[in-house]
Order: C-alpha cells, then sequence, then structure tokens
C-alpha cells in the first residue's frame, strides 16, 4: 500500500496522537506537536486535519462524557485505526530509504 | 460563589455557524476549556482577543470544509453538481479574497475602517430604534401583557392616572382582560437594622401583577388578594439581588420585619431575579387602597394592567373597554366626559418604550439615514476599489481568454468584497455592541434605571442587520466595480495587453465621481468637525471650582398615605410645615458640623431650564444669546431658586449691588441676582434696578395677553460666574438669573413637588463617615426624610464629562474615517486618472512638447475636477446652513464652543480637498514626464 495523500501535518497529527496514548484530543494534540516540533501549531488546522484523518479512515473517534468546566460539552477523543499505523510505517520505511546513504555526507550538517 | 467567565458572546455565535455540525460541540468545548486556561494565565482582556482570533481562524479553515461537505450533499444530478463546482471555486475565491486584503493593506484598512463606522453607527442606532419601537416583555406570554390607559381628550398626549374608580367598574366589566390589576409607584427609605441604607423604588402592586407576569417565588410566597384587604398585616416580597445585596441573602429573611419609611412590612417572599414587573422594582407591598374613601374621579395616581384573556386580541379588548369608557363618560359626565380608556402592549406604556405610532416614522426616518451612511460610504469605497480594479484589467482579461464567464469573474470581485465587508461588520458590530452597552449604563444610572424590558443587547435581529448591511455594504463595493470592469469595452481592447499602461478607460463617470465625492466632502466634513471641536472643548472643560468639596442631594419626604379628597388641604399643609421645618433643621444641623456648610437650591422651578427674560427697556442689541422678538429684546437663561447663603457656598463675590438677605427670600420679593453673563447681554450702564420678567413661549406670547404674564423682577446685584454643574453645552452658556427663597417657599411654588436639592459643602470632601452621619442627622430630624442620589460635583461632572467624551470621540471618529476615505477616495480617482494619461505625457514629451505646458495642462485638468467639486460642496454646505440656522456648522448665533462657522471650516475643508487632489496628481505627472519617449511610442 502506498503512503501517498498522507501530508507532512497529517503525519504530525497521527504521531501526536499516539504519543498521547488514549488521552487524545484536540487540545492536548495540538500541544504536543507544538512541544515537540518547537513550532506554533495552527488548531484550527488540527481540527481540520482530524476531520481529514477520520474521514480516510485513518483514525477512529467517540464522545467523552460532558463536563462542567467544558460548560458541559464533550470532548471528542481520537485513536489511530489500523490503516494509519500501516501508513505511517510504510511512510518512515520510505524516508529511511530515501535517507540511506545520505548520512555521511549530511552528517556534519547535523 | 463566583460565575465560570465567558467567552464573548458574538464570537461564539459565529463559531456555531461557522463550523460543520459534527465537530460544533467539541471545538467549543475545546475553546472553553483553552479559554479558561487563558483567563487564568493572561487575564481576560487577553483571552477575548485570542478568542476572536481563534474564531477568526477556525472560520476561515472550516469554510471550505462546509463548503465541500455540501457540495457532496448535493452530488448527483448534473445542476447539483453545477452549483457544487460553483461552491468549491467560491471556497478559492474566499481564499483569494483574504489574499488581496493583505495584499493592499492600506486600501483595505482605509476601507475596513470607514464601513466599520458605518456599521456601527447603523447597528448602534439599529438597536435603540429596535429597543424603543418593538419593546417585548421577557416575561412568559409578555406580548398578551397589556396596560389600561385613559387618555383625556380635552388635553392631547395628557395622561389622567386618577382612575380608582374606573378601576373598580373594570374589573368587573372588563372580561376580555383577566387578573386586572393596579399598581402606584413610591420611594421609600430602607431602613435595615435601625440604620437607613438608601432610598429604593417600591411598587404598591396588586397580587395579581405577579400572576400576569407568571412569577414564582424561590423563597417563601408572593403576594396573595388576601394582602390587599385593609386591615391585614402589612407584608413585603423582596426580589433574589435585594435579598442578596441588602440582607446578605439571610436564610431566615421569611418573617422579618423590615422597615420603609415609617412602616414596618413582614417579608414573606422572595422573588427570581427575572421578575422586575412593573418597571424594574424589586420590592413589592400590596396595592390597599380603598375607593370608598375617595371621591368619585379622584384618588391616588395609579397605572391599571392585565392580561389579554384567551383568544382575545388587543381590538377587542380596546372595543369592550371603549364601551365602557363611553357609558362611563354619559353617566359621570362631570368627571369622566373626556375621560378616553384605550388597552396598549404593556411594554409601550411606560418609559423610553412609551412612543406614539405617529412618532415612530421619525425613528424610522433616523435609521434609514443611519443605513443610508453606509451607502454613501461603501460608494467611496467602491471607488477605492475600482481604481483598484482598473490596474487588474489585464488579469481579468486573460482569465476571460481562458475561458471564464463573465459571471465567474463578477462572482470572485464580489467576493472579495463580500471579505471586506465582512471585516468591517465584525469590526462595526463589535462597536456598536460597545456603544451600546454604555449607553444602558448611562440609562441605568438614571434615577429611576430603565424598565426591565428596555434591551439595548446584541440581539438576533441585531446582528443580522449587521449581515444585511455588510451584503449591502459587499454588493455596493464589489458588484458596481466588477461590473464596469468586465464591460464590453473592457473586453474589446485584449491587445492593450502589450501596451504597459494597459487599464480601463476612465470616462465622464469618473469625472462625475471625483466631483461628487469632493462635494460631499466639503459640504459635510465642516458640520461634522464644528460638532467634534465643539464636544471635545465642552469635555475637557476644567470646572472651575474645588468640584470634589461640593455635595448634592435631593432631599424628599416620605408621603406614604394618599390624602382622601377630605383631608386633602390640610394634609397638604401638614406636609410643607414638616418639610420645611424640618430642611430648615437640617440646614442648621449639617452647617454646625465642623469644616461643613450647606445651602439649597431648586433647578428649574418649573420644569425648563432655558427660560425666556423680556428686559425692561431693550437689551444690548446683537448679543449673542439675546434676540429680538417682536420689539422686544428676549434674553434666555437658566433659573435658579435658592437659599440666601449659596453664594457664600460657593465664595462667589458679589460684584455689584447686593447679595441676598432673608428680606429677599419671603413671598412677594421681586429680588433677583444675575451673573455676569445676563449683565453683559443688558448692555452697557449700570444694571441695578433694571426690571426684567419671565415671557412665555413665542406661539403663548403671541397673543400678548398681558394679565397671564410673569411679574417683573428687580436686578439687585451681580455675581461672578458662580459655578453651574450642568454638562450640557447648550446650558453651560446660558446666563443664569438667581432668586432667593425658603424651603417652604419652594413647595408652595409648586415648582417642587416632591424634592428639593441640598449643596454642601465638605472641607474634606465626601467621605463613607460624613454619609452615615448625614444620614442618622436625618433621620434624627424627620424619620420620613429621604435623602437620594448624595453624590459630589466631581462626580456629576465627571460622568457628564465621559458622556460628552465618548460623544466627542464617537463624531470624531466617524468624521476622521469619512476624512480619510474622502482623501483616499480623491487621491486614488486623481491618481488613476493621471496615470492614464501617462502614454499620451511620454507621447507628447517624445514630439517635444514643454514638460512645463505639460504638467499644467494636467494640473488644469485636475484642478477643473476639484474646484467644480469644491464649488458644489460650497454651495451645499451654506445650503445646509442657511436651512438650519446655523445648526449645522455652528453659525453666528451660536456662542463659544467649536470653532467659529463656516469661515473657518468652509475654507480649510476646501484647502483639503484640493491639496489632497492635487498632491495624488503630482506623483503620476512626474512618473509620465519620466517616461522615456521610445518607451512611451512602443504601445502603438
Amino acid at each position: 500500500m502506498s503512503h501517498q495523500g498522507l501530508g507532512d501535518f497529517e503525519q504530525l497529527v497521527l504521531l501526536a496522537i499516539l504519543h498521547l496514548r488514549g488521552d487524545a484530543y484536540g487540545v492536548p494534540i495540538a500541544d504536543e506537536i507544538e512541544r515537540r516540533t518547537g513550532r506554533a501549531v495552527s488548531r484550527a488546522a488540527v481540527y481540520v486535519t482530524l476531520r481529514r484523518l477520520e474521514e480516510k479512515g485513518l483514525i477512529s473517534s467517540w464522545m467523552s462524557e460532558p463536563t462542567p468546566e467544558r460548560g458541559g460539552k464533550p470532548r471528542r477523543c481520537v485513536r489511530v485505526q489500523p490503516r494509519g499505523l500501516e501508513l505511517l510505517r510504510e511512510f518512515r520505511e520510505a524516508v529511511n530509504s530515501m535517507w540511506r546513504g545520505l548520512d555521511p555526507r549530511l552528517g556534519g550538517a547535523r | 460563589m463566583k460565575s465560570r467567565v465567558e467567552p464573548p458572546r458574538i464570537p461564539r455565535w459565529l463559531l456555531a455557524r461557522a463550523l460543520p455540525v459534527d465537530v460544533r460541540q467539541s471545538v467549543d468545548g475545546d475553546l472553553l476549556e483553552l479559554f479558561s486556561r487563558r483567563c487564568a494565565q493572561h487575564g481576560i482582556t487577553q483571552a477575548r482577543l485570542w478568542y476572536w482570533a481563534e474564531v477568526a481562524s477556525f472560520s476561515a479553515r472550516f469554510l471550505p470544509e462546509r463548503l465541500r461537505d455540501r457540495g457532496r450533499r448535493r452530488e448527483g444530478t448534473p445542476p447539483q453538481r453545477r452549483r457544487q463546482r460553483l461552491l468549491v471555486a467560491s471556497a478559492v475565491d474566499f481564499r483569494l479574497a483574504v489574499r488581496m486584503l493583505a495584499k493592499y493593506p492600506v486600501l483595505s484598512g482605509v476601507s475596513v475602517i470607514g464601513m466599520a463606522v458605518a456599521i456601527a453607527i447603523g447597528a448602534s442606532v439599529f438597536g435603540l430604534v429596535a429597543a424603543v419601537l418593538d419593546p417585548t416583555l421577557p416575561l412568559e406570554g409578555g406580548d398578551r401583557i397589556v396596560a389600561v390607559q385613559t387618555n383625556r381628550a380635552d388635553v392631547p398626549g395628557d395622561i389622567d392616572r386618577q382612575v380608582l374608580h374606573d378601576f373598580v367598574a373594570w374589573r368587573t366589566e372588563l372580561t376580555r382582560v383577566r387578573d386586572l390589576g393596579a399598581f402606584q409607584l413610591d420611594d421609600r427609605n430602607l431602613i435595615v437594622a435601625n440604620q437607613v441604607t438608601g432610598v429604593i423604588p417600591v411598587a404598591e402592586m396588586s397580587a395579581s401583577g405577579f400572576r400576569v407576569g407568571r412569577a414564582r417565588p424561590v423563597l417563601g410566597r408572593q403576594l396573595v388578594e388576601d394582602d390587599e384587604r385593609v386591615g391585614q398585616p402589612p407584608v413585603l416580597v423582596i426580589a433574589h439581588r435585594e435579598w442578596q445585596r441588602h440582607f446578605a441573602s439571610d436564610p431566615n429573611i421569611i418573617g422579618r420585619t423590615v422597615q420603609l419609611g415609617e412602616t414596618g412590612y413582614t417579608v414573606v417572599g422572595i422573588m427570581a431575579d427575572d421578575f422586575r414587573f412593573p418597571h424594574n422594582h424589586g420590592f413589592w407591598i400590596p396595592f390597599r387602597v380603598d375607593a370608598s374613601k375617595y371621591e368619585f374621579g379622584a384618588g391616588p395616581s395609579i397605572q391599571v394592567f392585565g392580561r389579554l384573556a384567551d383568544a382575545v386580541t388587543l381590538e377587542e379588548a380596546q372595543a369592550q373597554v371603549a364601551t365602557i369608557g363611553r357609558r362611563m363618560a354619559a353617566t359621570y359626565a362631570r368627571t369622566h366626559e373626556y375621560r378616553r380608556p384605550r388597552i396598549l402592549p404593556f411594554a409601550r406604556s411606560a418609559g423610553l418604550t412609551a412612543i406614539d405610532a405617529k412618532d415612530a416614522w421619525r425613528l424610522y426616518m433616523i435609521q434609514l439615514g443611519a443605513s443610508l451612511l453606509l451607502a454613501v460610504v461603501a460608494a467611496n469605497v467602491a471607488a477605492l476599489v475600482y481604481a483598484r480594479t482598473a490596474t487588474r484589467t489585464a488579469e481579468i482579461a486573460v482569465r476571460t481568454a481562458l475561458g471564464a464567464s463573465r459571471a465567474r469573474v463578477v462572482a470572485q470581485l464580489f467576493v472579495e468584497a463580500l471579505v471586506l465587508s465582512a471585516a468591517a461588520a465584525a469590526v462595526g458590530l463589535s462597536l456598536a455592541g460597545f456603544a451600546l452597552r454604555f449607553v444602558a449604563e448611562r440609562l441605568m444610572e438614571g434615577p429611576e434605571g430603565f424598565p426591565f424590558w428596555f434591551d439595548l443587547g446584541l440581539s438576533p435581529a441585531l446582528i443580522a442587520y449587521v449581515g444585511v448591511l455588510a451584503l449591502l455594504g459587499g454588493t455596493v463595493v464589489g458588484v458596481l466595480p466588477a461590473l464596469k470592469a468586465t464591460g464590453r469595452r473592457a473586453y474589446s481592447s485584449l491587445q492593450q495587453l502589450a501596451a504597459r499602461d494597459a487599464g480601463m478607460r476612465l470616462g465622464p463617470t469618473w469625472t462625475a465621481l471625483i466631483v461628487a465625492q469632493v462635494a460631499i466632502s466639503v459640504a459635510i466634513l465642516p458640520a461634522s468637525i464644528h460638532h467634534a471641536s465643539a464636544l471635545l472643548q465642552t469635555a475637557i472643560r476644567n470646572p472651575g471650582y474645588p468640584a470634589t468639596e461640593f455635595l448634592r442631594a435631593r432631599i424628599a419626604l416620605d408621603h406614604e398615605v394618599a390624602p382622601t379628597r377630605a383631608e386633602s388641604a390640610s394634609y397638604r399643609t401638614r406636609f410643607d410645615a414638616r418639610f420645611a421645618n424640618g430642611v430648615d433643621a437640617l440646614l442648621q444641623r449639617v452647617a454646625s458640623e465642623p469644616g461643613v456648610s450647606a445651602s439649597f437650591v431648586s433647578t428649574y422651578p418649573g420644569g425648563e431650564p432655558n427660560r425666556r427674560f423680556e428686559i425692561e427697556g431693550g437689551g444690548a442689541i446683537g448679543s449673542p444669546a439675546a434676540d429680538s422678538s417682536g420689539e422686544k429684546t428676549v434674553v434666555h437663561a437658566t433659573v435658579t431658586s435658592a437659599g440666601v447663603g449659596l453664594f457664600n457656598l460657593f465664595d462667589a463675590p458679589i460684584v455689584a449691588g447686593r447679595g441676598f438677605g432673608d428680606a429677599d427670600a419671603v413671598e412677594g420679593s421681586a429680588a433677583v441676582i444675575v451673573d455676569t453673563a445676563f449683565a453683559a447681554r443688558i448692555g452697557r450702564g449700570n444694571i441695578l434696578g433694571r426690571r426684567i420678567r419671565q415671557v412665555e413661549s413665542r406661539r403663548a406670547n403671541a397673543g400678548g395677553d398681558e394679565g397671564s404674564r410673569a411679574p417683573w423682577l428687580e436686578i439687585v446685584g451681580v455675581v461672578a460666574d458662580p459655578p453651574s454643574t450642568s454638562v450640557d453645552p447648550d446650558d453651560r452658556w446660558l446666563p443664569n438669573v438667581y432668586s432667593a427663597a425658603t424651603p417652604s417657599r419652594l413647595r408652595s411654588d409648586g415648582a417642587q413637588a416632591t424634592s428639593i436639592q441640598l449643596r454642601i459643602r465638605v472641607r474634606s470632601g465626601l467621605t463613607p463617615a460624613f454619609t452615615r452621619r448625614l444620614r442618622d442627622l436625618m433621620a434624627a430630624i424627620d424619620p420620613g426624610f429621604q435623602l437620594r442620589d448624595l453624590r459630589t460635583d466631581e462626580t456629576v461632572l465627571s460622568s457628564g464629562v465621559r458622556t460628552l467624551r465618548i460623544g466627542a470621540l464617537s463624531v470624531a471618529g466617524a468624521t476622521l474615517s469619512v476624512l480619510l476615505l474622502s482623501a483616499a477616495g480623491i487621491y486614488a480617482m486623481l491618481s488613476f486618472t493621471v496615470a492614464q494619461q501617462r502614454r499620451e505625457i511620454g507621447i507628447r514629451v517624445a514630439l517635444g512638447a514643454n514638460p512645463r505646458r505639460i504638467m499644467g495642462s494636467v494640473f488644469a485638468r485636475a484642478s477643473a475636477q476639484l474646484g467644480t467639486g469644491v464649488a458644489a460642496g460650497l454651495i451645499l454646505a451654506l445650503a445646509f446652513e442657511r436651512f438650519t440656522r446655523g445648526m449645522v456648522m455652528g453659525g453666528p448665533n451660536v456662542d463659544g464652543a467649536g470653532l467659529r462657522g463656516p469661515i473657518v471650516l468652509l475654507p480649510m475643508v476646501a484647502a483639503i480637498a484640493m491639496g489632497v487632489g492635487l498632491l495624488a496628481a503630482l506623483g503620476p505627472a512626474r512618473r509620465g514626464l519620466a517616461v522615456q519617449p521610445v518607451e512611451a511610442l512602443r504601445g502603438d
């Protein structure tokens, strides 16, 4: 299977979900990406991406119990589906194969 | 417990509409969570700004998603697929439009500011007009709650409230209105734990008022019919908020006795805060008036209400009450001949919302004017956008050549304009929200607050109105230039693309636009500049005396029991004596306090600040506040009756004649003291001994009925400008006339029926200790005394100044935005006109023309356009000025405030318009001269 159709940001979001394990929803996902990559993330972009990933069947979501500190609004929690995991692995292999042989030359620059 | 801080309502509402249904709840929840976090970390203001920014980001990101969803839902049949293509294409247009906004920041900024101010003005006016004209009671079935009001056929506009016996008759005969009840309004001292805590408005109301409002008590019970029977113990129901405020939410409040004025009431219930019937009340006592004690047709002043019976219309109820009214008029002709009872929605019965349908059209006209303002501004922005579009002809032509339809190109330009006006609408809506909140706060500061149904919030109707305004603005700004830019003429010259200066021809329309633009600026701007500067000057004026030392308070006396007819005269005499003695005693006691002196004044006896005085033998001709009315000279002035010590209180020196003595305060005394401003109106020479008298309005005076004139008054002294604390700029410039009085004389004049104003000077300023001391002194003299609105002059002035400053800033903001737009419009138009001639200039240079002559011809053309506009504007402005008799620009008959009239303002604005226009022509003309002849010729 090809990893085509998985954008850079989609990968970041999928990886953040995996890092967060069972506690992934919009707020911590954006925080996690910011914390790990050190770059500012548009929260709106995270939500749009989550919606697209779900449409592609790469993640699934469910609603948590509403809580008073969120004005009685539930969280939309997400988890990565097997197909999402598979695409991530493929992407990693592709990247690794592209890097192979370049390490000595780019090593100094890193 | 402190409630959680909510994010701003408008962006939250917008967000709900911008997001697809499936993510709406979760995103809203996530943003709430982040908002709370931000509030804790950075404070509420920063959190609110952040929330706005996030909503903008979410709306922009999800818009293509929503359009895509919609397109997908409609996929299937060919026409729908076409629409889907259009929609998806529109999403791209939106993105392009946002980029265009960013690409031309100055144009976008000027356009958004101009339109935002216009939208804010339109929306604020809409909010006010809607609240006044379309009031709804925020109670269950509030639209069926009615008032029964009795008009006087002999005095148009007069409402007769002495309708106690009518009310008794209606209660049995008016079957189409049920739960008929009555109330009277009163102010009482609230005494808690033997301490007067303040004066509160009390509604003495029938128990049916609670049924009409379908209110439920949160504690205890509401009033019942039994409470209304004479002889029952006095009971009281309190609103939840008052219970919290005055009784610290005492859980044992039910059964506790609370003193209202002279009577102790047992608290029987606490009502929820949403019940404020009848006006804005939080204390209710039973309506307990025995009609049999009053002569027929007399009685206390009451107001009657009820709820329309099921399936009965207002007209049917009206017909029934009119029939009853006619019968009573026939039976009791002496008292009821002119009484005309009618039924009207309760929300229309009181306060600001009691407006006649006849007057409604005025408000609609104001609203129409405010809406049209946007059309004018939008036309300006359209000119700017048109000028920008002119530079994009090449792009449009290429797109057309590649197969884009005219509709497609127009749609793209329309979307660009829509994004511009949507941004302006968002800013305008926020500004309107601030303005309306400010107005509501000012109204709330008034002595009676305002009716609970007067809602100045951002209603869905208001938001929809702003949406319509934005659409209107977008249409004017986008569609007109787009149609022009994609017209046949623009396409016919595709070959012009080869030429460097390819563009639209700017024909006679363009010249007309420039002329109109300049004319409107010159005609309208002077008025705005004048009013803004007048307001600002008033707002920054120093009071000129230590305003923090001076206190003012209204003093009134409880009159809990309305006298019956037989008791009326003796009751009034007793009441007057009690009031006068009490005030005298109070003044003495207050003055004996260390560092305190006191006096009293009755402001505006007769109810009007602006009185007209006739001067015996005539006054100075041509003085600004004097006008010649017939053969007499009339001076407008403010009249104040005051205690003899008033001038000492303010250290206001008597510059001529003498001050007041006790003899001047007795009834029949004709002595008055005028201020130097008034003396100046009378003219040179000794004014002591001159006589003046009040005259009625022009209409009343036209009959020349000598017998109805006021008596002559003799000027015995001139005081050097005692401080005026009026903040109305028109009042401030009025001269003053003072007469001496005693408290009892003021009351017997009938000038101040229920209260007078106390003026106290406390060297140490107003402290809580002094307020307590004053209340204690009053309570010791007479427990029925009410101390209302105790404030320092500083507070009064600064509150007035704040209002003026906001007013001035609004006018200045609107003026600046118009000025900015006009300047930008004129600049853009002329700059593009001259840019059009660049090639022509280059060719003329190539053919050996003198550059100076070329520049001359360019400027001559620009000057002709500008000059025509300025001339038209001047004519318009002078016509306005003449038509409104100098009110527009503060002509010669307005004294002091503002820049001096048309002489200064008109040339100033004309010079700005000419300057901006010529500056705009200079750049392109110079660039034209710099074009190499070869390059200029290459296009052909």
